[in-house]
């Protein structure tokens, strides 16, 4: 089920309304009920690995909580571990690595006769694995108590606002919420809606519209060169943004119309003025679940500095390949590792041109620079991750600039433009809402820069709230892209 | 909960309104509860607002099995005049601004709802392009699948207030393109849409083979298949060879061999040369001409065509 159909806008509310007339005592129940039922929507089988997860990781949990002895700790956390991480392989990871080795054994002439399998990839695997392995954790090192009922642990993993793309919630976070009692709360649930409003105004008016754009230029990159790619890849750098934090919005509302509060996983993250900052702003939950698991375990910083910086390398390694089984993720990861290696080297020479050059006495422009210079960089890392393949990006990239002194040197003849801009498979009128609404996007997030935005807004008078909601609405109505529903991008991982 | 039910149906009013009107006016003759508004109204305003909706929803409910695809000049042969030739039913489902992927996606959607017996595909080079892929058509399909879509379409929201307007106003709603002189125009077309087409070409490999896939279904049912490549003036004809695209003129020829019948007319001929043949340098005047057509096509009469047959 899709947030973005008609069958989550009647599913939502019938659960929420149950939730709130239900008994306290089965609230859990039919939260895990509703779960299951919204995650088997999508495909029945899926639902067994799911409980599969569950019950290895509760019991190992259990048994854990139970043992005296460290080494038997770490042998249920390993059983825990390889198991969970052994069903993501083999669904997400056994093909990719299996073509790569067929590819290596073709290239040096050897038989290589495993075949490939013949799964689907199981929706959210990824998110609710991780989940499961941070509880595994979390329990051995005895930041969190095993959690006794299996109806509560069952809904941390699988509950529906959070299955598909996340937030990755942490267990001692997310756990002790699920077993309170929550009363109907006029303010908390028109809150709850107006951020739910908010991420489907990003998905269906911004991101599903751009998707057509993006979409049309890279499933044919071929076919282009110069600024129709460039255009895409700017394009796609919003459209990833909005798809997958109107998922997190959407989720987050969902879950405080349930009373139940979310961290924040997106803090406007092209607003970073560093990568190691966008790493503090894109998809939070992930990051941290990367920093608190990965590289602590590794070592983290106190370390040999070659460790440490080995250590980086390793997380953005891994954080590609969680993305996706597929080369270009690889590259996409490694790329923000050499990014954010090249920044820490030259962090003191790029302080002391700035120092040279004065613009450190212009704080606005330096920002904005910082924050262009940053944006861009991230950008040209996307290329790799919508590419349908290694040599596309590699077309993309080496062709991303070529004809643009023709197109500087056109640009003011419409003719010219129009067949520029015409090769993005799109109507003129497209095109204009397109960069209208990513204007309104900037705006508000512009302000939420600067200030609190929901909080803001709450006191404002009613014309003005209700004026607000009504214009919100209509855009999702009327300006949504619902002639091709897109699925959230994150679904995918 | 009382304050919020309240509040929700007070907010959620003014919506549920607007969806009542536009079922009552329902402008593109999709649910056709109510007949309070003649459909010559509706036409007038809605068709021009968006072809392809207005086609679908008029064809699904009187399917044909003889169409016409194509663009704008494909949408000049009036079926009525056919007929008047050939006595057989045609349903023109050719739409101004067309583009090949459009007229692809028509074919299918004909094909899933009835038999179809003839085919004929308006095709001319300017469409065999890749990047020439505007696509309205399945924007129309999804909304032939889901009511709630037709009720959120900004085209059928706007033609609902047209038809509103003119019902207090009695004066039609002009959606025309300010005036501009014949010649003008014709320079326009000649020197700006023509660059807009050609400066840009790329071989439209998925159309070709989106064509490939239609010429074997076509095969198969025992459907007459047939692509009319309509005529241009000349000076529209050389600007291919302005932007050095004859290869490419040549390949869009023999792919089309390749695939069925093809009619071929745009080729430097005496009518092509004659300028007041053509109201622009891509439209031939159908009040004069397009019974010379139409028997070529449909009668055999020898004339302008240069006729690829796939079993000559």
């Amino acid at each position: 089920m899709l947030f973005n159909s008609l069958h989550f806008l009647l599913f939502f509310p019938a659960v929420a309304a149950m939730y709130f007339i239900c008994p306290f005592r089965y609230r859990q129940i039919l939260l895990l009920a509703s779960s299951y039922f919204f995650y088997m929507c999508l495909n029945v089988n899926y639902a067994l690995l799911l409980v599969v997860s569950t019950l290895i990781t509760y019991l190992t949990a259990l048994v854990m909580g139970i043992s005296k002895y460290k080494k038997q700790r770490l042998y249920y956390l390993l059983t825990s571990l390889i198991l969970n991480i052994g069903m993501l392989a083999a669904f997400k990871y056994f093909n990719f690595i299996n073509d790569s080795l067929r590819l290596l054994c073709n290239y040096f002439n050897i038989v290589y006769t495993v075949p490939r399998l013949d799964i689907l990839l199981p929706i959210g695997i990824s998110f609710y694995v991780f989940k499961a392995l941070s509880y595994s954790i979390d329990v051995y090192r005895g930041t969190k108590t095993p959690e006794k009922s299996l109806v509560t642990y069952a809904l941390y993993v699988s509950f529906f606002p959070q299955l598909l793309a996340g937030p990755i919630e942490r267990s001692t976070h997310l756990i002790p919420q699920l077993s309170r009692l929550y009363h109907f709360n006029y303010n908390r649930i028109t809150e709850g809606l107006r951020l739910m409003a908010w991420g489907f105004f990003k998905k269906v008016v911004i991101a599903d519209r751009l998707a057509l754009i993006v979409n049309h230029v890279y499933d044919n990159p071929y076919s282009y060169e110069g600024v129709p790619l460039i255009i895409a890849t700017f394009f796609f750098t919003l459209q990833i943004y909005c798809d997958f934090s109107s998922y997190s919005d959407i989720a987050i509302g969902a879950l405080k119309i349930l009373g139940i509060n979310s961290r924040l996983n997106f803090n406007r993250p092209y607003f970073s003025k560093s990568l190691t900052e966008f790493w503090k702003r894109w998809h939070i939950s992930l990051s941290t679940w990367f920093r608190d698991y990965l590289y602590i375990s590794l070592g983290g910083n106190r370390v040999k500095r070659w460790r440490w910086y080995a250590n980086l390398f390793i997380v953005f390694l891994v954080s590609g390949l969680w993305h996706g089984a597929n080369w270009t993720f690889v590259l996409w990861g490694c790329l923000h590792g050499i990014y954010l290696l090249f920044g820490i080297w030259s962090k003191n020479l790029r302080d002391k041109i700035a120092h040279a050059t004065g613009i450190t006495k212009l704080p606005y422009l330096y920002n904005f620079l910082k924050i262009v210079t940053t944006f861009s960089l991230v950008s040209f890392a996307w290329i790799f991750f919508r590419a349908n393949n290694v040599y596309e990006a590699y077309y993309i990239t080496t062709h991303l600039f070529s004809g643009l002194g023709e197109f500087l040197a056109n640009s003011m003849d419409l003719a010219y433009l129009h067949s520029i801009l015409g090769q993005l498979g799109v109507s003129r009128n497209e095109l204009i809402l397109a960069f209208l609404f990513i204007g309104v996007l900037e705006t508000v997030q512009y302000i939420q820069e600067y200030t609190n935005i929901t909080d803001t807004f709450s006191i404002q008078p009613v014309w003005f709230r209700w004026t607000t909601y009504y214009i919100l609405t209509a855009m999702i109505l009327f300006y949504g892209a619902f002639n091709t529903t897109q699925e959230f991008i994150y679904f995918q991982f | 909960m009382k304050r919020f039910l309240l509040n929700s149906i007070s907010f959620a009013l003014p919506f549920l309104l607007l969806f009542a009107l536009i079922i009552i006016i329902d402008p593109f003759g999709y649910f056709n509860i109510f007949t309070a508004i003649p459909p010559e109204i509706k036409k007038s305003t809605a068709y021009r607002l968006n072809y392809a909706l207005w086609k679908t929803i008029e064809y699904s409910k009187k399917p044909c099995a003889n169409i016409l695809l194509g663009d704008s000049r494909m949408e000049r042969f009036k079926p009525e005049k056919i007929k008047e030739f050939t006595d057989v039913e045609y349903y023109n489902f050719s739409y101004g601004g067309g583009t090949l992927a459009e007229a692809c996606k028509t074919f299918w959607f004909a094909a899933e709802i009835t038999k179809l017996k003839n085919v004929y595909i308006g095709i001319n080079f300017n469409l065999y392009n890749m990047h020439n892929s505007g696509d309205r058509v399945s924007g129309a399909m999804t909304i032939m699948k889901n009511p709630l879509l037709y009720l959120v379409n900004r085209d059928v929201v706007k033609a609902a207030f047209m038809i509103v307007k003119h019902l207090f106003s009695g004066k039609s709603v002009s959606l025309e393109a300010p005036p501009m002189s014949r010649a003008r125009f014709w320079e326009y077309q000649l020197n700006v849409t023509a660059k807009r087409y050609y400066k840009s070409y790329a071989y439209p490999t998925s159309l070709y083979e989106e064509l490939n896939k239609i010429s074997a279904y076509c095969d198969d049912k025992k459907i007459k298949l047939v692509f009319l490549i309509l005529p241009t003036h000349v000076s529209l004809q050389k600007k291919v060879q302005a932007f050095g695209l004859q290869d490419a003129q040549q390949r869009f020829l023999s792919d089309l061999q390749g695939l069925g019948t093809v009619y071929d007319f745009d080729y430097p001929n005496p009518f092509t040369e004659n300028r007041s043949n053509f109201n622009d340098p891509y439209h031939f005047k159908p009040d004069e001409h397009l019974s010379l057509f139409i028997k070529e096509i449909w009668h055999g009469v020898k004339g302008y065509a240069k006729v690829y047959s796939l079993h000559n």
